[in-house]
């Protein structure tokens, strides 16, 4: 989700020409769902998946061209990744050449929304012809459905989520005294500190041994804060505020942690799994849709036992951050859009979401995907567990400029950790923030 | 005397061995590139530094599973037009502004040198809105096609730059001599200027051929199907967002390396004396 340069002068390209059209040619208006006919209609969808996901998400488009009965014909394209495809939407924005189905984290949703460049969805959802019916619309997860929806629009649909998590060795946590992972956030500093002082006796390298390696990365942050009971925005989405006790409580921790080396900043993409599968770090902290990958490392690695939990919390309960890109559908016509929208919904219906989730590893995005996954959970206990968290998720802010302000936060990480003043750089960072909501 | 000779010793140590830590440093990562290549996924995670046993199947594997064929041949055929045209109208632009006096001259040069001022990002999506327009009103389509990855690239402000530097000194006298013959301004340029010109040329084609080989960015933009795209393209199949599988990231790496360090293996004498007769530094 990190912004480029490039893509920040492409997304204020399409901010100008969103403003420079926006009152001289508003978007024709659409007409009803239930008065278009879909038939012999073609769909392309971009997506960012490689290898077995993709193999996978082919199969199942190959299976709804052979199978719908408008003869609909979708076409899966591999659009790199997310930074790419978000380049790729901004100049097509400009120039006019959009797919009709392309993945997007909801911040993007809200660009490509505020350029016309997508459709509401809640038209199709509700479409008494093809929309989802009372007991279907229920099965989804409202969370996951509320993270795109912006002022009464569904800017896009999740197809999937993913969480962050706290991955721990078990059986290092179990030379260090305690059979269960940290509940709350002083505990995992104290296992943090001992595991700096006693390092797993399985090792690879037995010299090396570290609590927990720290990713600057604005999703570690806010999956700190809110399990504080914090957040980096209010409900509306209208300011963000960083100068809370949440967000001051888990920068303070990390610096306190890193000054002690029990904590170390990462130093390469995905080095946490390197050293997590190596038995030289307790716990790490990233998405659940790396568990194969953890799985992979460990059992290629030091081999021992090892689990999932909510990252610690301070309330009654925890709070997970669920993330993940939804899918949005562009503007293009009423008959290619109603075409996409039913492939959407083929697609997150139980059965596919079930067979979408044994080959991604992400999670549904409805409750009743959960049925047909029971052979799936045995063998992958957990995800279960991970799975079984998805009730207290809370998601990152969903407004426009948020790519933008993840860069500030990540920027703000580093300037904690380097000595800054948490006081005066949480200020400067609200402020920073804050500048990022008012209209161009 | 003999502490002239020491001290000269010394500083020729200081230089040698400053020399070789930088050429440890430059070589350190391809070193480690190929032998992560030759490991298993294990091995890479666990950050060996030697493999057990010599993994000569992640070739064939990342040859296989990203279509390495193709990309390959895309990424080759790019490689070739862009070079070719880089060539062809970067020396039909640098020789009359070397050598062909014309009103505002060195305006238009300083206009050329101006547009290297100018990031790539600023210029990217102006770029794709012309190529999209000239997708829909040109007789070939211009995106998923080799038109929108080779045209936008044939002319090159540093390439320019580059060869007319070398033209202009090339001595008048040869130009006198030509015109004696009763050669023209074409005919000097091609049997007499370009001959001399074969080092600046190697150099420019080698610069375009690099940056060609490892463009993603743009490739990316203007093609959405695997039949035009290059082989950084392959190089992402094995990255996916929760991790990447080194070993065959690192194997495809090392494939798509060798066409790069051939091509400067067989023009590396005249590359450099490219590089010293224009008065960069490389």
């Amino acid at each position: 989700m990190r912004q480029t340069r490039l893509q920040r002068w492409l997304a204020w390209g399409v901010a100008w020409m969103a403003g420079a059209c926006g009152s001289a040619s508003p978007p024709p208006s659409q007409p009803s769902p239930d008065e278009v006919d879909p038939q012999g209609q073609a769909a392309v969808f971009w997506y960012q998946h490689t290898r077995e996901r993709e193999s996978a998400l082919q199969e199942m488009i190959a299976q709804f061209n052979r199978e719908n009965p408008h003869n609909i014909q979708v076409k899966g394209e591999y659009g790199g990744s997310y930074s790419h495809i978000y380049n790729k939407m901004l100049v097509g924005l400009q120039g006019g050449s959009l797919p009709q189905l392309v993945v997007a984290y909801q911040n993007q949703a809200q660009v490509y929304h505020s350029a016309d460049g997508v459709v509401d969805l809640l038209p199709y959802m509700n479409s008494p012809k093809w929309g989802l019916s009372p007991e279907a619309r229920a099965d989804y997860i409202e969370s996951f459905l509320e993270q795109d929806r912006m002022r009464g629009i569904q800017t896009a649909f999740p197809p999937n989520r993913s969480m962050e998590i706290l991955y721990y060795n078990a059986d290092w946590l179990r030379e260090l005294g305690s059979d269960h992972p940290p509940q709350n956030w002083e505990e995992f500093a104290q296992f943090c500190r001992r595991a700096k002082a006693q390092p797993f006796s399985k090792a690879a390298n037995p010299q090396r041994a570290v609590g927990y390696l720290l990713d600057m990365d604005a999703s570690r942050l806010a999956a700190m804060v809110f399990s504080r009971g914090g957040d980096f925005i209010d409900p509306a989405q209208s300011q963000y505020n960083f100068i809370t006790p949440e967000a001051k409580a888990a920068l303070q921790l990390l610096v306190e942690l890193a000054a002690e080396g029990a904590v170390e900043v990462l130093a390469e993409p995905n080095g946490d799994t390197s050293e997590f599968g190596s038995g030289q770090l307790l716990f790490a902290i990233s998405s659940s849709s790396g568990l194969p990958f953890m799985k992979r490392a460990v059992d290629s690695g030091a081999k021992f036992a090892w689990g999932v939990a909510a990252v610690p919390y301070e309330g009654e309960r925890p709070v997970v951050n669920v993330y993940g890109a939804s899918v949005v559908l562009c503007r293009t016509t009423p008959e290619q859009q109603l075409a996409a929208w039913l492939f959407i919904k083929w697609f997150t219906e139980p059965e596919q979401q079930a067979r979408w989730v044994r080959a991604s590893g992400y999670f549904p995005a409805r409750r009743s995907a959960a049925s047909g996954l029971g052979a799936y959970f045995a063998e992958n206990p957990n995800f279960q567990i991970a799975y079984g968290l998805l009730d207290y998720g809370k998601t990152e802010p969903t407004a426009p400029g948020y790519e933008t302000v993840r860069r500030l936060v990540q920027n703000a990480m580093v300037d904690a950790l380097d000595g800054a003043q948490l006081d005066p750089l949480l200020y400067q960072l609200t402020r920073s923030a804050n500048a990022t909501l008012e209209p161009e | 005397m003999a502490t002239e000779r020491q001290s000269s010793r010394g500083k020729r140590w200081l230089t040698y061995g400053g020399l070789g830590l930088c050429g440890v440093a430059a070589g350190l990562p391809f070193v480690w590139m190929l032998l992560a290549s030759f490991m298993t996924e294990g091995e890479t995670l666990r950050r060996v530094l030697l493999p057990e046993q010599v993994q000569w199947a992640n070739y064939v594997l990342a040859w296989k599973e990203a279509d390495f064929g193709l990309y390959f041949k895309n990424s080759l055929i790019i490689a070739v037009m862009q070079v070719g045209g880089t060539l062809l109208f970067s020396l039909m632009a640098a020789y009359p502004l070397a050598r062909i006096p014309f009103r505002g001259r060195e305006v238009v040069f300083v206009v050329i040198l101006g547009t290297m001022m100018v990031p790539e990002m600023v210029t990217t999506g102006p770029n794709f809105l012309l190529i999209n327009w000239l997708n829909r009103h040109s007789p070939i389509p211009w995106l998923n096609n080799w038109p929108a990855l080779t045209i936008p690239f044939m002319a090159s402000a540093f390439a320019i730059f580059l060869l007319r530097q070398f033209l202009r000194g090339i001595p008048g006298e040869l130009w006198e001599a030509a015109r004696m013959d009763g050669a023209g301004h074409l005919r000097f340029l091609l049997q007499i200027a370009l001959p001399l010109c074969r080092a600046p040329l190697l150099t420019v084609g080698m610069f375009t051929f690099i940056g060609s080989w490892n463009s993603l960015a743009w490739p990316m933009l203007v093609t959405n199907t695997p039949e035009w795209r290059p082989i950084s393209v392959g190089l992402q199949q094995f990255v996916s967002e929760a991790g990447a599988e080194v070993h065959l990231q690192m194997a495809g790496a090392v494939v798509s390396t060798l066409p790069v360090l051939l091509v400067y293996f067989l023009i590396q004498k005249e590359f450099t004396e490219g590089i010293s007769l224009s008065g960069l530094k490389a």
